[in-house]
This record gives structure tokens, C-alpha cells and sequence, in this order.
């Protein structure tokens, strides 16, 4: 990798973090309290940190690659046809997560601004302007993530206003859920945290790879704050029963603010998200561009134009707001397979590759880059 | 004619014949009524001494005292060139090495003596006229400041160097010389502090610069524009500055500086975004001063380019975003203006942009007169014709005066022109357009680079270790270091002294 091409390893924080959130983090407290209701911050709590046991193992696994991503490595462990194969599929998963990403947050704007404006402006203002940045590199994306991750961090500051109206007692009574209701919840809590995944391309563009690994868990560690934190001001705000029929429970926490320079600062909220949305859309479609290099010696620019177009051509017929929950739904079985199945199989995988290869005293030929 | 290589060298492209010989440079030189040859001892029997030069360019002075009166005085002594060389007063004198040397110094204000009948060699001599056509002194007029020197630099780089070397006065300040230009043989000069500044930056200045093919350098911002990184873009990736202790601070910081003959702008670089925004009075001012004039200065700029496009934004689309106490006076100030927003916008931001331009263009004491009847005269009258609305107007006049607290021109006019797009996809897409100009604009920028230097830096990639002079200005106290992203070969600049007062300092 050229040095040119990388990235400092700090810069991890605001490219994984800026990945994970997004328009889930409007949505995410109506969702995860079907099943365990006011207590199922502890399953949002378990997922978030059984994500670091995942990045953990994503590490693992790309030590032992070739080239230090995805593709080398599934060309190692499937051969290259299979490998191949293995590496489109997670090429439709990109797009379907930038596709989810676009779709919901086309939706906001519908509903809260532009009821009439056409689908397909939205869709391609949005993938032009994440095209645009993504064709400036990693770097410029990575500036963008810091930007977003920054810039919407002055917003938490004004969830004050709604802690004014907090009823402490909606969080009573504690813990008198069962494990299913746990397991509910926990379920719906995956989706948020859906974003490390891209580590699985990214990890060869960090310098400093050793320092790279914590980075990462920074970066989980402060989406669970974040959303802990907006969780419990959504409680304290919310009954739960009001809670189960609001859509974006964070935009509703908006509207309270006030100032005497401004009726509406749902408005800021909702025009501000496009800054939380863009670096996961970038990532992805970044994603998307280096699957293609590698998997079909493609030239850059043809590729993001093929992964861009891509993105738009799914977009379009998605009209109905009902889509939405399928993709929704698409979205989280996908990353949960992908997470929680297809992730632990690659350690365990790698994991006995290399036992019984120190146990056979063959050569160790794999790369020690950590 | 085909062209020898030696002249093909000397003046790259100059798409003419090039004169080969003395006598046919000569010969070329003639038709020119303010070339003059005089043949001294003509009549004497004794072997001539021939001088030539361009009167318009030479010193007469130092030709009558020093040369020829020198030559006549000693004329049984002088057998040669070399005699003639040590008769005269004149400290620089040379054989000309060729003739395109011989040609270079002719234009330059050297004159050429030529001993005996045959042609060549020709003995050269400075009896340059420098300061003729040029100004003597630079009030720093276009940037000024209240407190601190006022010397700024002028058209004539040999007064720029020394100004220069009497702020900084150590022989480590170093000047390279090159010449640009294949019609006006500028002379350039790139300085840098040796054993701070990187030699990768030096390199990289030298190389750009030398690789140039130009005809007439008529100012340094040309270079600029030529040596820049990427040439498609209104940022401005080198800063140009008239005011000698900006590029004092420059030098000594780890960047190079451009000097160019005939231009009062230096320009520095690698520079970075927040570089431009930096005035040299947040420095003379006590550090809690110069920080809020600093702060007051990066805000004026986000107005500037943000507070017309969101007043489009907001009476386009986004009414309900205002509450009714502010709405009211909004729309009575708005019941007759006949455009939408966009329009009003344009029409007003436009107008201000022909003052400006007028102001500029007419001599300043009309441009003031212009000032004012442009302001007062036609704002009252729009508002009075119901062209635009007085809200609008305060908001408009508020923006040009918040764009002018930039303290380099070229970026206040870059975000003089940045507005535009803004205020344009406001029209369209209200709040979510400013946004994707946002996005558009922070892509741009951060693809930017000076002399290899990210633009955004110390921002993006950011650097904790020289906040201390970013948006804000710390104490001297802890402005010792050098900024890290210009990889100074030394970082420390000074050691404050280690004295703190306890809090039992009676």
C-alpha cells in the first residue's frame, strides 16, 4: 500500500463511528423496546459490547490475510473462483446498506420537508454528492467522517431541552423483563451498530496497524455512549406506550427545543443528519469501489461509477414508504448473519487453519503484520 | 535561420530569430533610437574603446563619472580589456561569457565596452539605473493595520532583499536567484531560512519554478498561479502579502518565500486554509484580544457565506422555521417585492458586488463618493421601489462588510464569490441544498494541497500540537514551537524564560 493512500490510525475512530450511525439513530428506541420495553438499554448495552469481541476477532482474521482485507483473504481460504463469489455476495450487501442508508433518510426528508419532491432528484443528489466525495480518495473521506462526527456533536448539547419535561419514573420498574424479551431487543439493537463490518476493507489503508485495533474500539465504545445517551433522554421523555407509535422518536426530542430565534429546530436536526448519513453512504460506496478493483481488475473510476449507478438504479423503484421496513429488515438479517454467523465462522475458520498448521511444523507463511 | 543552442537555452520559447553574434545583436539593437554607442579615442591613432548601452535603461551619471571619464583619464594606460576593468570605478564588471549572456545583461542596464575593432570579447558593466520607475515606499495601503510596521514591500527587488535581510540578520537567511521569463528575464528570488525550512519545500519551489515557461512576468501572482497545485480552483493555495513582517513571520516559520522583480507581492508558501485568516495584529495585540478579533474574524467569514443563502433558504421553503414575532416584520418587509427570494437575493448581492468592483477601479477619492451613494442613495431607493426588502438589505450590506474582515485579498474574494453557488442551490433545495454545498465545498477543500501540504491542516489531518495558534492565539508563553505540519528542520523558535508567579508573590 502506498503511504499516500493511508490513513493515520486515529482517523479509524471517526471513519468505523461515523459508519455505524445514521438514520438508525433516528429510529433505533421504537424499535429495540418491542420485547424488553424500558430495560432494553441492557440489551442495546450487551450487543454494543459484544460488537467488540467482534472487532477482535475482524482484527484476528485480517492478520492472517495476504494482502491484509477481505478479498486476499477469501481468496487464501476459498480458492479463487469460490473466494470470488464469496466477495460479490458481500458486494450486494454494500449496496444494500447504502441503499437502506439513502432510502431512509429520503423518507425523513419526504415526510418532515419535501413531501413532493420526486424520488429520483433526492436520489441523485445524494449519491452524487457522496460520488463526488468518494472519488477524492480515503483521505477526503476521511476528513468528511471527521467533519460529521464533529459538527453533529454540537447537537447533543441540546437534548437539554427536552430532560426539562423528564419523567424519571418511566424508567421503573427495573429489570422485570424475561430473557426472551431481552433477546427481542437485542435482536432489533444490531442494526445501529452495523458498520464495522467495513473494517474488513478498511484495515489495509491505516498506518500503524497495532494502533489501528484500538481506534476501532474507540469507535464502538462511543456509539454505545451515543446511543445510551439518547436512549435514556427518549425514556425519560416518552411513555413507552407513546413510544411504540413514534416513528423517529429523535426528531419528535427535537421539536421541543426552542429558541426565540428559531420555532422549528427539528429542521436543524433533519438537515444535520445528511452530515451523520454521508460518511456511512462514502464508506460504503468506497466499499463497494474496492471490491470491484480487486474482484475484476477494474480502474477506480469506472468502478464508483457502476457501484454509484448501482445505488440509484435500486433507489428508483423503491417509492413506497413500505419498502422501507423491508429493507429494514433486509438490512439487519443481512448484517446479523453477516456479524454473528459469517464472522465468527471466518475465526473459528482461521483460528484451526492455524493450530493445525503450527501442529503439522509447517511453515508459517502467513503475514504477521500486528 | 535556425537558432543555436546556447540562445535556445537562455530564453526558452521566444518564437523569434535569436541574434547570433555580437555585431548582429548589435546591429538589431540599433534600430532602437535609445540605444547609444560611443567610440572613445577615435581620432587619437590609438586602438578605440567602443561603449554601448541602452540610455533608457542605464545611469547617465555613472557613465559620464565612472566610465568614460575614467577611460579618458587613463587612455595611454589601457592596452586592453583587463586595464579597462581596473581603470573604471565600478565594482561589477565581467567579460560576457556568450552572447545570449551579453544580450541578458544589455536588457538588465549593463553596458557593453568593446576594446579595439574586432567584435568580441565585450567587457560588461553594471551602470544599471534601478530606482528610476519605481516607488521608494509601501504603506501596506491594501493591508493595513492599526498597530506594528507599516514598511511594506515595493516594485524593485533589490529594495525587497534588503528589507528582507534587516529583519532577519543572520547569514542562514538564504536568497536563490533565477530568472523567468523568455521576454522580460524577471528576476526571481526564493528565500528560506536554512536549517529550518525543509529542503523538500525549497526543492519543490525551485523545480516548479524553473520548469516555467512564460514570456512576461508582470507580477508574482502569476507565478502563483503557474506553481500552484491544481490551477481549477477560486482557493488560493500560497499566500501573497505586501507587508515584509507577514513574510518575516513566513520565513521564519519553515515556509519559502517568492520574490519577484517588478511585483510588491511576496508570496509564501506551503500556506494552509486558516493561514489566510490570520492578521499580523492578532500578534501585536495582547494574546485574549488577538484571539477574539481572530475568532470574530473565522465567524465573519461563515456569515459571509452562509447568512444570504439561509435567508433564501428560510423565505423559500422554511417559513415555519422562524417564529411568528420575527415572521411578521419579515413579511411586511417582503408584502411588495414582486421576486422570489432567489431574485432579490441575486439582484442585491450583485449590486454590491458593482460598488465593489467600481470602488476598486475609481480613483479612491471618487470610490468613496461612489461608497456612499451606492449604499445609501440606491439601498434606499430599492427598498423604497419594493425591488427588495429591507431585512434583506441589512443582511446583504452585513455580508460584504463581514467578507472585507479577511485580511488577504485574493481569499476575501474567494468568498465573495463562494456565496453564489450557495445562495443558488438554497433556491432550489432550501435547507438540504446549503448542506450539499457544504458537502461540495469541504470535498474541495480537502483534496487541496500546497506545495504537498494539506490545505485543511491542522484541522484535517488534525494536529493537537499547534492548536495553540489556530483559531485562537495563546500566550508567547506557548508559542514556541514551529507548526509540526510544515516539517521544520527545527522546531523550537524560542525559550520563554521559566519565571512563574506563585501564589505567594507578595
Amino acid at each position: 500500500m502506498k503511504e499516500s493512500l493511508t490513513v493515520s490510525p486515529y482517523l479509524l475512530w471517526f471513519l468505523i463511528h461515523g459508519t455505524q450511525t445514521g438514520t438508525a439513530t433516528l429510529i433505533f428506541q421504537s424499535r429495540i423496546i418491542q420485547g424488553a420495553e424500558m430495560d432494553s438499554w441492557v440489551s442495546l448495552l450487551a450487543v454494543g459490547l459484544c460488537f467488540h469481541l467482534l472487532i477482535g476477532m475482524i482484527f484476528y482474521v485480517l492478520r492472517h490475510s495476504a494482502d491484509g482485507d477481505m478479498m486476499s483473504l477469501h481468496r487464501r481460504l476459498f480458492g479463487k473462483g469460490l473466494g470470488k463469489a464469496v466477495t460479490i455476495g458481500f458486494y450486494g450487501y454494500i449496496l444494500l446498506f447504502a441503499v437502506h442508508e439513502f432510502r431512509s433518510y429520503v423518507e425523513v426528508i419526504h415526510v418532515w420537508v419535501f413531501p413532493h419532491m420526486p424520488l429520483r432528484v433526492l436520489s441523485f443528489l445524494f449519491v452524487l454528492t457522496a460520488s463526488y466525495l468518494v472519488s477524492g480518495g480515503l483521505r477526503v473521506i476521511a476528513g468528511i467522517s471527521l467533519v460529521c462526527v464533529a459538527l453533529p456533536t454540537l447537537l447533543i448539547p441540546t437534548l437539554y431541552f427536552p430532560l426539562k419535561y423528564a419523567h424519571w419514573s418511566n424508567f421503573l420498574p427495573l429489570f422485570n423483563h424475561g430473557a426472551r424479551d431481552y433477546l427481542v431487543s437485542a435482536g432489533h439493537s444490531l442494526s445501529p451498530f452495523l458498520g464495522i463490518e467495513f473494517l474488513l476493507l478498511l484495515y489495509p489503508f491505516v498506518k500503524n496497524k497495532p494502533q489501528a485495533r484500538k481506534w476501532a474500539h474507540v469507535a464502538n465504545a462511543h456509539s454505545i455512549v451515543i446511543y445510551l445517551f439518547i436512549l435514556f433522554v427518549t425514556f425519560a421523555f416518552f411513555n413507552i406506550r407513546q413510544l411504540e407509535h413514534t416513528i423517529w422518536p429523535t426528531l419528535i426530542l427535537s421539536k421541543v427545543i426552542r429558541f426565540p430565534f428559531m420555532e422549528r429546530f427539528d429542521y436543524i436536526y433533519i438537515f444535520a443528519w445528511l452530515l451523520v448519513i454521508m460518511p456511512r453512504c462514502c464508506v460504503a460506496i468506497w466499499g463497494g469501489v474496492r471490491v470491484l478493483r480487486s474482484t475484476f481488475a477494474l480502474r477506480a473510476r469506472p468502478a464508483l461509477w457502476i457501484t454509484s449507478g448501482a445505488v440509484i438504479a435500486a433507489m428508483l423503484p423503491l417509492k413506497s414508504p413500505m419498502t422501507i421496513e423491508k429493507l429494514d429488515f433486509l438490512l439487519s438479517a443481512a448484517g446479523g448473519i453477516l456479524l454473528l454467523g459469517y464472522i465468527p465462522l471466518l475465526f473459528l475458520w482461521v483460528f484451526a487453519v492455524k493450530h493445525f498448521k503450527n501442529k503439522a511444523g509447517g511453515g508459517n507463511e502467513s503475514l504477521e503484520n500486528g | 535561420m535556425e537558432r543555436n543552442e546556447a540562445s535556445s537555452t537562455q530564453s526558452k520559447n521566444r518564437g523569434m530569430d535569436v541574434p547570433k553574434t555580437a555585431l548582429e545583436l548589435f546591429g538589431l539593437a540599433r534600430k532602437s533610437t535609445d540605444f547609444h554607442q560611443l567610440t572613445l579615442f577615435e581620432d587619437d591613432g590609438r586602438p578605440p574603446v567602443r561603449i554601448s548601452y541602452y540610455q533608457s535603461l542605464t545611469d547617465t551619471e555613472k557613465i559620464n563619472r565612472f566610465l568614460v571619464a575614467n577611460i579618458q583619464k587613463n587612455g595611454e594606460a589601457i592596452t586592453g580589456l583587463d586595464d579597462i576593468k581596473r581603470v573604471i570605478a565600478l565594482d561589477d564588471a565581467k567579460a560576457a561569457e556568450d552572447v545570449p549572456d551579453l544580450e541578458k545583461k544589455l536588457m538588465k542596464g549593463y553596458a557593453a565596452v568593446q576594446y579595439g575593432s574586432e567584435a568580441e570579447p565585450v567587457l560588461l558593466v553594471d551602470v544599471n539605473n534601478a530606482e528610476s520607475g519605481h516607488r521608494l515606499y509601501n504603506e501596506t495601503e491594501n493591508e493595513f493595520s492599526v498597530v506594528g510596521p507599516k514598511v511594506g514591500f515595493v516594485e524593485n527587488i533589490g529594495l525587497n532583499l534588503h528589507l528582507l535581510r534587516q529583519q532577519i540578520a543572520v547569514p542562514e537567511l538564504v536568497l536563490e536567484e533565477i530568472a523567468i521569463g523568455s521576454l522580460s528575464n524577471t528576476k526571481v528570488a526564493i528565500a528560506y531560512l536554512d536549517g529550518v525550512t525543509n529542503p523538500k519545500h525549497v526543492q519543490t519551489v525551485r523545480q516548479r519554478l524553473s520548469a516555467i515557461d512564460y514570456d512576461v512576468v508582470f507580477d508574482s501572482s502569476l507565478l502563483d498561479q503557474i506553481v500552484s497545485d491544481n490551477s481549477n480552483t477560486p482557493f488560493p493555495l500560497f499566500l501573497s502579502t505586501e507587508r515584509v513582517d507577514r513574510v518575516t513571520y513566513a520565513i521564519i516559520s519553515g515556509q519559502v518565500a517568492v520574490l519577484a522583480d517588478g511585483s510588491p507581492y511576496v508570496i509564501t508558501g506551503p500556506s494552509t486554509f486558516l493561514d489566510f485568516f490570520i492578521s499580523p495584529e492578532d500578534y501585536y495585540l495582547p494574546w485574549i484580544l488577538g484571539s477574539f478579533f481572530r475568532v470574530i474574524r473565522i465567524i465573519s467569514v461563515l456569515f459571509s457565506i452562509f447568512a444570504t443563502p439561509l435567508y433564501v433558504a428560510v423565505l423559500t421553503y422554511h417559513f415555519e422555521v422562524m417564529p411568528e414575532i420575527l415572521l411578521e416584520p419579515l413579511i411586511m418587509s417582503r408584502s411588495h417585492v414582486p421576486f422570489p427570494p432567489v431574485m432579490e437575493a441575486i439582484f442585491l448581492e450583485i449590486t454590491i458586488e458593482l460598488l465593489r468592483e467600481a470602488g476598486a477601479r475609481l480613483p479612491s477619492k471618487i470610490g468613496q463618493t461612489l461608497g456612499i451613494v451606492g449604499g445609501i442613495v440606491i439601498g434606499q431607493a430599492t427598498v423604497h421601489a419594493a425591488l427588495t426588502s429591507n431585512i434583506l438589505l441589512i443582511i446583504v450590506a452585513l455580508t460584504a462588510l463581514a467578507s472585507f474582515t479577511t485580511p488577504i485579498f485574493k481569499m476575501a474574494n474567494t468568498i465573495r464569490l463562494i456565496r453564489f453557488p450557495f445562495i443558488l442551490l438554497a433556491a432550489l433545495w432550501g435547507g438540504l441544498g446549503i448542506v450539499i454545498g457544504f458537502f461540495f465545498l469541504l470535498g474541495h477543500l480537502l483534496r487541496l494541497k500546497s506545495l504537498g501540504t494539506p490545505y485543511l491542516v491542522p484541522l484535517f489531518p488534525f494536529r493537537t500540537g499547534n492548536l495553540a495558534d489556530s483559531v485562537f492565539r495563546a500566550s508567547y508563553r506557548h508559542l514556541t514551537d514551529r507548526s509540526k505540519f510544515l516539517k521544520p528542520l527545527s522546531v523550537k523558535r524560542y525559550r520563554p524564560s521559566e519565571e512563574k508567579e506563585d501564589i505567594d508573590h507578595e
